[in-house]
């Protein structure tokens, strides 16, 4: 009798210590992670947020539309009764589709590349995030292969872009990416298509490794221009 | 009878926790449903990346905006705009990677490694190959690198290729053998961290045994990229 008592008292402790624990657990989380909201509140506002920020980004991008027609206007203007300013307003265009700094659109494939599904959250070692050395790989094969134009979830790649791991994201003209990538090529789409999917090729590897990799030909590829400012603190133009 | 009054009891208790759990599930449901943790960190990783994105394109506002008062107030002085545009075609050339430039930077010197090859050893080890020099380049553009050339052949990133071509590297569709002389202009301290840190590819080049020496130069010349551009699929988008 004495003895069932005991086991009683014991399973009662353990019992009053598991609900401690689990109270604790969930204070823990809903403090630190939700910031005392419960879970579909936390997503509520955090969609919210999102929206605010992705409307704010069509404001300014239509901002800066207007005023890059406004300084096309002024260069029209000028243009029309100067020989010498229309000559170099001319160039300026060229150079600036040379550079990517213009909309561009032509043949050419989609690129999606993923990590493997359920794999977000934890840091595994199949990760793209921390592979960015593979993506870079993959920008060098599509150079090989003729490419024209290339842009990473719509950042550019210009002459001065970087690609590179910085936390958990790849940062690419200085706005961390996470993954889906959607890698957009203008260029000769079967060339392209074709040395990507070399056997032992780049997109072979990333699949072997486990990585989700699909390659779209597409006639009608649209690549934005490079929206950052450009600043050369340390390189001059050479004068002959 | 005791046994079974003690049953009738728990049959009790459990019943009444079932109607409570139903009751809370659906006080907290209405109109809510499951939210896993990782569907909250994707969103919130997405606002991060878009708040930076319009930080520099409010960047960008400022630049447009100073440069339609440099426009007019040149056109009030001058009466034309030809001294600002050509400023702006200046700066235009110089991010295509067109012009030749000069600055301070550093100046890389690979090769292969001279040291004596291990037992069984793969001599494909000490050898430079296109992937060693391609690193170098992107740590090199990470760290701020303004223009970058390989044994003067300009590098351009959505131009170039750096790909291994045999015994040697093809770089805009030239061959380079080693050693290969990657120059870089930009901030001279930052790029050589850019090679000698601790886990960049240059040191870990290093620990393998091949030849690698960076200097910093006050004053480096490099050549525009001069393999001619010609847009076959490429057309600028129509309005």
């Amino acid at each position: 009798m004495k003895k069932k008592n005991k086991n009683y008292l014991l399973i009662g402790i353990i019992s009053m210590i598991l609900g401690i624990i689990i109270s604790v657990q969930f204070r823990v989380v809903q403090g630190n992670f939700l910031e005392g909201s419960n879970p579909f509140t936390r997503l509520q506002e955090l969609s919210n947020a999102y929206t605010t920020v992705l409307t704010e980004r069509d404001v300014l991008l239509s901002e800066i539309d207007e005023y890059q027609t406004k300084l096309s206007e002024i260069e029209s203007d000028a243009s029309r009764d100067n020989i010498l300013v229309k000559n170099i307003s001319s160039q300026l265009e060229e150079y600036k589709l040379l550079g990517g700094f213009l909309d561009v659109q032509g043949e050419g494939i989609q690129i999606i590349l993923d990590n493997p599904v359920n794999d977000i959250g934890k840091s595994s070692d199949v990760n793209i995030i921390y592979e960015y050395d593979l993506i870079n790989i993959l920008v060098n094969e599509l150079n090989a292969a003729g490419a024209e134009a290339i842009s990473i979830n719509e950042e550019r790649i210009i002459s001065i872009s970087e690609i590179r791991t910085a936390g958990n994201a790849v940062v690419i003209n200085k706005v961390p990416q996470y993954p889906p990538f959607i890698i957009k090529v203008i260029g000769s789409k079967n060339t392209l298509e074709g040395a990507v999917n070399q056997r032992f090729g780049i997109v072979s590897t990333l699949r072997e490794m486990g990585y989700f990799v699909e390659v779209k030909k597409s006639d009608q590829i649209e690549i934005l221009k490079y929206n950052g400012i450009i600043e050369f603190n340390y390189a001059k133009t050479l004068k002959n | 009878m005791k046994k079974r009054e003690s049953q009738i009891t728990v049959f009790i208790l459990l019943l009444i926790l079932g109607i409570l759990l139903i009751t809370q599930y659906k006080l907290v449901q209405s109109g809510n449903k499951y939210v896993s943790f990782k569907d909250i960190e994707i969103i919130t990783r997405k606002i991060e990346s878009k708040e930076i994105e319009n930080n520099i394109l409010r960047e960008k506002i400022n630049d447009l905006v100073k440069q339609i008062d440099e426009y007019e107030v040149s056109l009030y002085e001058t009466g034309d705009i030809e001294s600002v545009l050509k400023i702006e075609l200046e700066k235009y050339k110089k991010a295509s990677g067109i012009d030749a430039l000069y600055g301070p930077g550093v100046v890389i010197i690979v090769s292969d490694g001279d040291r004596q090859l291990l037992d069984n050893e793969n001599p494909n080890n000490l050898l430079v190959h296109d992937l060693d020099i391609q690193a170098l380049v992107d740590d090199l553009l990470e760290a701020g690198a303004e223009a970058i050339a390989i044994n003067g052949q300009r590098i351009i990133p959505h131009l170039t290729e750096i790909i291994c071509n045999g015994p040697t590297i093809r770089v805009n569709e030239e061959l380079y053998s080693q050693p290969f002389i990657i120059e870089a202009i930009g901030n001279r301290k930052h790029l050589e961290a850019a090679v000698n840190a601790p886990n960049k590819y240059g040191f870990v080049l290093k620990q393998w045994g091949l030849f690698l020496e960076v200097n910093t130069s006050i004053y480096l010349e490099l050549s525009g990229y001069d393999t001619k551009i010609e847009y076959e699929y490429l057309k600028p988008k129509e309005n």
